[in-house]
């Protein structure tokens, strides 16, 4: 059994270690429960995300925490550089967050399944917006939970 | 509306190494020795860091240790009993007193 865990509001995540550290410690001395790993993910500011932020007077509280937090050892890691998602209809995005933002491939690689160029793809241009911060603050995130330590 | 603190001067704090360059740097290396994880853990450093804040009406600390606290994983609840723990002791420390105060008074009474 693996934990996931975002943040309920507008802060970035613990630190994976630690907090996976507290959560086996506390679930097994409250209910005996015992899991696998412990992953923290950062809240991307798009979407319904983003909207509580704007409505709640922290979106721009939050971007400067996230700008201010930006680790290059976590954009090494980012999972746009080793993954691509692709949609119902065949088209290619970088990453699941330029896809719920309609926001392709672009930069010098197909956007579509059927162009489908591994080469091509490895060299390309990831096209970024300010929610890529998200996955450069701190320790980074990604679907697997912080990239750097 | 005007007010003495502001939550943007915060963001200023780092322009105190301005005055006397030396004195920041040898603070903050000590700072961040003290947060660091050590026998105490971040959170829970952070946690103690919120009940001073309190204690000392830091309102720049009371918004630095509110979001380091959440970021460090803790929840409301504890961060209520970390204050209610600054309560307590500055109360107590009132309340404490009043043994000086009884002692006065047994000397001055006949």
């Amino acid at each position: 059994m693996n934990l996931l865990c975002n943040p309920v509001g507008a802060f970035l995540p613990p630190k994976q270690e630690a907090f996976e550290a507290q959560f086996r410690k506390e679930l097994q001395s409250r209910h005996g429960v015992e899991f696998n790993r412990l992953y923290t993910i950062t809240n991307m500011p798009i979407s319904r995300y983003l909207e509580f932020l704007l409505e709640s007077g922290n979106y721009e509280q939050y971007m400067e925490r996230l700008a201010n937090a930006f680790n290059p050892a976590a954009a090494a890691g980012v999972m746009c550089r080793y993954t691509i998602s692709v949609s119902w209809d065949g088209a290619l995005y970088d990453c699941d967050f330029n896809q719920m933002l309609d926001l392709p491939v672009d930069h010098g690689a197909p956007a579509h399944i059927r162009d489908f160029d591994p080469v091509q793809l490895n060299h390309r241009q990831i096209t970024t917006r300010n929610h890529c911060y998200g996955c450069t603050a701190g320790s980074g995130s990604s679907c697997g939970g912080s990239v750097a330590s | 509306m005007e007010t003495y603190y502001h939550p943007h001067d915060l963001g200023k704090f780092a322009e105190m190494g301005k005055g006397n360059k030396d004195l920041w740097e040898k603070f903050m290396a000590y700072y961040s020795a003290v947060f660091a994880e050590g026998a105490l853990t971040e959170r829970e450093k952070a946690l103690i860091a919120l009940a001073v804040a309190h204690a000392v009406q830091c309102p720049y600390c009371i918004d630095a240790y509110t979001q380091a606290s959440l970021e460090k994983g803790s929840n409301i609840e504890e961060m209520t009993e970390a204050v209610h723990v600054a309560c307590a002791i500055r109360g107590g420390a009132s309340l404490a007193h009043g043994v000086q105060m009884r002692n006065v008074a047994d000397k001055l009474s006949m």
